[in-house]
């Protein structure tokens, strides 16, 4: 089933881009198909989702821009009592804990509200010339950093060019950020630039069906927004780093705590995750909560 | 800039306790989880290489855990009725690595195994008045540096299943040379206390494998990021002048794949440098030692 993600129609993608796309659907169908599994194949704003009958999510949270419904933890069969669970919060706990140290932020109220961007994730109708200046970069392989910089450069200094405070809308922040992983990010993380990447073929799709699935039905699961978020913070990480290469001090630092955020939002949305959907059924996407856990570790490296 | 690398172990413990979950549950992992197990088993190794304990703490921490590996050696029971045969399987786990970090899983391996006996040796050397290890423990080194000594880089035909262009090839040899050199390296300087000027040559070989491999992606116009741990092993010992601007040279390329932990690696390597060689009595590496002292956690992946 090929669905088109609504809301980024806007967004013009060049002859170059579309023939890259065709190309990697191309071979991801081969994949598919020769090996019956049930993948979930999406690029940039195409999105395909399982090419079976996916289940209804066992736990669906509503969008970023809606206020979250907190869930009742699902009750333990007694067969599958192994403490995993209870290990896994402690450690995600452990982790904000000392974010709150680290940051000195309100730490129990991110918890709680599962969604520290929620005041920043406003939709609206709106489309800021971010993804314009982003549309036709060059393909994989000729990626240049001071593309993504210009374009870093316009969003944050906005279109008459004054210095403005306020990130633009946080849909179109997420659109951006995971533009740059998908680009750029995500092809680092193998030793060789392969398609047999997992950060390919498991991470990314994932979160962009979690932002296809927001942009359609307003809602995805927990655990792959936790993965959507841990994704976003370490494409945000990454222009932070670069604008600390540069001297660029002060967009180094807003970069940074966008990446902050996006990291409190995984952690939060995780922790929840793994309190809430671990022993539900159907069976839990446990391939999303263990990307979820690497991606972490992707960005304690990645945070400067 | 430091990489904040202090929580990366509580993360790793959450997704081990996680996957021996699944493998309860479910004795078998598709070929996804496996690559995902592969990152975490990657990770883990790496990240357990360079943590070194800190003099105030305890010593019987992660005396003796389990290996990373131990759900890639166990057996399938639908598979093992099936027709085929292990070593394709092995072939695969073996792809995956390659194909994820350019090295084949045995030399990972072999790194947990170094890792570990560095533990009980340093247990040993810090506890003891004696120069010579226990019998048992000595005869463990032996044998796990023939075994090192010994490991023949794989064929042709399995890095093809990883790699589909020459490029992709060239750096996987490199890299897997390069990995196989720190290892010796590792090995050398941690158990064996050798001096610096016995591994001038491994320094060296590193030096041009990883040089090699930038040049490729280059050339090849290839976005990849490198794997830092050989590097930061080798430039540990690298006290000749020459060397160390070649890995200066080399620290300023990679700083621009903007991954911030290797800032934490490159400190640690300049403490090493400015300290310089000391014929001192130890017992186990200068870089190791800074650590200690120092507190950092790194991750060189």
């Amino acid at each position: 089933m090929l669905s088109i993600v609504a809301g980024c129609s806007q967004a013009v993608l060049s002859l170059r881009q579309v023939d890259s796309i065709l190309k990697y659907l191309d071979a991801a169908e081969h994949t598919v198909l020769s090996s019956g599994s049930d993948a979930a194949i999406s690029d940039h704003n195409f999105a395909v989702f399982a090419s079976r009958p996916v289940p209804t999510p066992s736990s669906e949270e509503p969008s970023s821009w809606q206020t979250p419904v907190p869930t009742e933890p699902q009750s333990c069969p007694a067969a599958e009592t192994d403490d995993v669970s209870g290990f896994i919060t402690h450690s995600i706990h452990t982790e904000a804990q000392r974010i709150g140290d680290t940051h000195d932020t309100d730490v129990a109220h991110f918890l709680e509200s599962g969604d520290i961007l929620g005041s920043d994730a406003t939709l609206t109708a709106e489309m800021p010339p971010i993804l314009g200046h982003v549309a036709t970069p060059p393909s994989i392989g000729e990626l240049d950093v001071v593309d993504v910089h210009l374009a870093v450069e316009d969003y944050w200094l906005g279109a008459g060019g004054s210095p403005s405070s306020n990130p633009r809308s946080g849909l179109d922040l997420d659109h951006f950020l995971m533009r740059h992983y998908a680009e750029r990010v995500c092809h680092l993380f193998c030793v060789i630039d392969t398609v047999k990447s997992p950060w390919k073929t498991i991470h990314l799709p994932r979160a962009l069906q979690s932002m296809g699935e927001l942009s359609v039905t307003g809602k995805t699961t927990t655990v792959r927004s936790a993965l959507c978020n841990a994704l976003l913070s370490i494409s945000a990480w990454y222009l932070s780093n670069d604008h600390h290469r540069h001297q660029n001090t002060e967009l180094g630092q807003r970069w940074a705590d966008v990446a902050a955020k996006y990291g409190y939002n995984a952690i939060a949305k995780l922790k929840n995750a793994v309190e809430s959907d671990m022993y539900t059924s159907p069976k839990p996407k446990y391939k999303e909560f263990l990307a979820s856990m690497l991606s972490m570790v992707t960005i304690n490296v990645s945070q400067t | 800039m430091s990489g904040d690398t202090h929580t990366c172990g509580v993360h790793l413990d959450g997704a081990g306790e996680l996957l021996k979950f699944l493998w309860k549950r479910k004795r078998t992992l598709s070929a996804k989880t496996r690559s995902l197990y592969s990152i975490y088993c990657y990770l883990r190794v790496i990240y357990g290489s360079t943590l070194v304990q800190r003099e105030d703490e305890s010593l019987q921490r992660n005396s003796d855990p389990e290996s990373v590996f131990c759900f890639f050696d166990s057996i399938d029971p639908h598979e093992s009725a099936s027709t085929s045969p292990s070593s394709t399987k092995l072939a695969g786990e073996t792809a995956i690595f390659e194909c994820i970090y350019g090295i084949p899983w045995q030399l990972l391996s072999l790194l947990e195994e170094v890792t570990r006996l560095i533990r009980c040796v340093d247990n040993f050397r810090m506890n003891s008045v004696s120069a010579n290890l226990p019998h048992d423990v000595d005869a463990a080194c032996d044998q796990l540096e023939n075994d090192i000594l010994d490991w023949k880089m794989e064929d042709d035909h399995s890095l093809s299943l990883a790699a589909d262009t020459d490029a992709a090839r060239e750096i996987i040899r490199n890299q897997t040379r390069a990995f196989h050199g720190a290892l010796v390296i590792f090995f050398s300087q941690n158990i064996r206390l050798l001096d610096h000027r016995y591994l001038r040559g491994d320094v060296d070989n590193i030096l041009e494998s990883i040089e090699t491999i930038e040049h490729i992606k280059a050339k090849t116009n290839m976005l990849a990021a490198p794997i830092f741990w050989p590097a930061f092993i080798a430039a540990t010992e690298a006290f000749d002048p020459k060397q160390q601007a070649r890995f200066r040279k080399w620290h300023e390329e990679v700083t621009g794949y903007g991954i911030a932990s290797v800032r934490t690696g490159i400190d640690v390597v300049n403490e090493v440098w400015r300290i310089g060689p000391s014929r001192a009595k130890r017992h186990t590496s200068l870089w190791r030692t800074i650590v200690a002292r120092t507190g950092d956690s790194l991750m060189l992946s």
